[in-house]
């Protein structure tokens, strides 16, 4: 019985802290409802373990736990794949943002003769100054 | 139309060497935009100094992204009618770039690509092997009979520069590149170009182990383009 409530609040508490998402309206829904069915899902599934080795023996999987974890793969891969889906679209954006900033840095530069600014960076630099992964460019 | 030229030279801690460099593609084309990749050297300062315009990422974003911010800049900030793409580190010499811009005002070409297929051997033979493989990949996927793939050193005309679309994060721009060129149906050229490989730039160029990063983007994109 205590397992039972540990899974269902462990469950809810996620599902809580995943509600407050970002991202497109539209995904963000589609998340949301997976979201809920999960969460209804897995409860149903802890105040019924028999129900999940039923399911699990119609769909031709041996036990209820092993649905589960084919379950959890899934899950998994696509979770990482909406991860590393909105980390590409945030690094492009990240780009035309410093791309902006350069061109709109050459005229100001040019017109009051202002040299270009060294912005105190963090996120590159080591803390004595040497180099983290350069990305060369030159001929192959 | 104006008929000035410009070179686009994307630097990335290249300080030590990059006056004479800029002194040298000085003579051969009328404007330099300097695109300084988030260096932590004082390069922009020399660039600018020597009467280059300095574009500059305030972080490094890669060789792609700095070529694309040059020739975004020159699309829309200018008027010149061609468009040099030079390297800091001294492995380029203006004399091709001043040979490939006649061919393109001569023949009417939009793309002068250089290549080092018919040059002779400073190249270390790891590298001529990776270039083959690289370019035996490149005519399966993109058509295109080129014979230096990843050769920095090209011109572009205005008409080429405002049919290119780089999209592709990372060093995958070649293929993109490529991919342009036949879209749009521009006319292009190849001219046999030296590349020098001294200490220096070996030091600072790319390993051949990165060669698997560029092969890993091309495939990307490849399978991004037939998705």
């Amino acid at each position: 019985m205590i397992i039972r409530l540990f899974l269902i609040g462990a469950v809810l508490i996620c599902a809580f802290l995943a509600m407050r998402g970002t991202g497109s309206s539209h995904q963000l829904a589609v998340r949301r409802m997976t979201l809920l069915a999960f969460t209804g899902a897995w409860i149903v599934a802890v105040l019924f373990p028999d129900l999940l080795t039923r399911i699990a023996v119609i769909v031709g999987v041996g036990r209820g736990t092993d649905l589960l974890l084919y379950g959890l793969v899934v899950s998994v891969l696509l979770m990482a794949i909406g991860v590393y889906q909105r980390f590409a679209r945030l690094e492009a954006r990240l780009e035309d943002l410093i791309r902006e900033l350069a061109i709109l840095g050459a005229s100001r530069a040019a017109a009051d003769e202002v040299p270009p600014r060294r912005l105190s960076v963090v996120s590159e630099q080591s803390t004595d100054g040497s180099v983290l992964d350069p990305d060369q460019r030159h001929a192959l | 139309m104006a008929t000035t030229t410009c070179a686009v030279v994307r630097m990335y801690n290249e300080a030590s060497v990059l006056a004479p460099v800029l002194s040298g593609l000085g003579r051969v084309v009328d404007e330099i935009v300097c695109v300084d990749d988030g260096s932590f050297d004082d390069g922009a300062t020399i660039a600018r100094t020597s009467g280059a315009t300095v574009l500059r990422h305030v972080v490094n974003l890669g060789g792609g992204a700095a070529l694309r911010t040059g020739l975004d800049y020159v699309r829309t900030e200018t008027d010149h009618e061609y468009v040099v793409c030079f390297d800091a580190d001294g492995q380029h010499l203006p004399e091709d770039a001043m040979r490939m811009l006649a061919v393109a005002r001569n023949e009417g070409v939009d793309v002068v690509l250089g290549t080092r297929d018919r040059s002779e051997s400073t190249m270390p033979r790891s590298r001529r092997a990776l270039l083959a493989a690289a370019r035996w990949f490149s005519r399966r996927t993109s058509g295109l009979p080129l014979t230096d793939t990843h050769n920095g050193l090209r011109v572009f005309s205005r008409r080429a520069l405002d049919n290119i679309r780089l999209t592709q994060p990372g060093m995958a721009y070649a293929s993109e590149l490529e991919a342009s060129i036949k879209r749009a149906g521009l006319r292009w050229a190849e001219v046999p170009v030296t590349i020098v490989y001294d200490a220096y730039s070996l030091e600072k160029g790319q390993s051949n182990l990165n060669a698997v990063n560029i092969v890993y983007d091309l495939m990307l994109a490849q399978l991004r383009r037939t998705a």
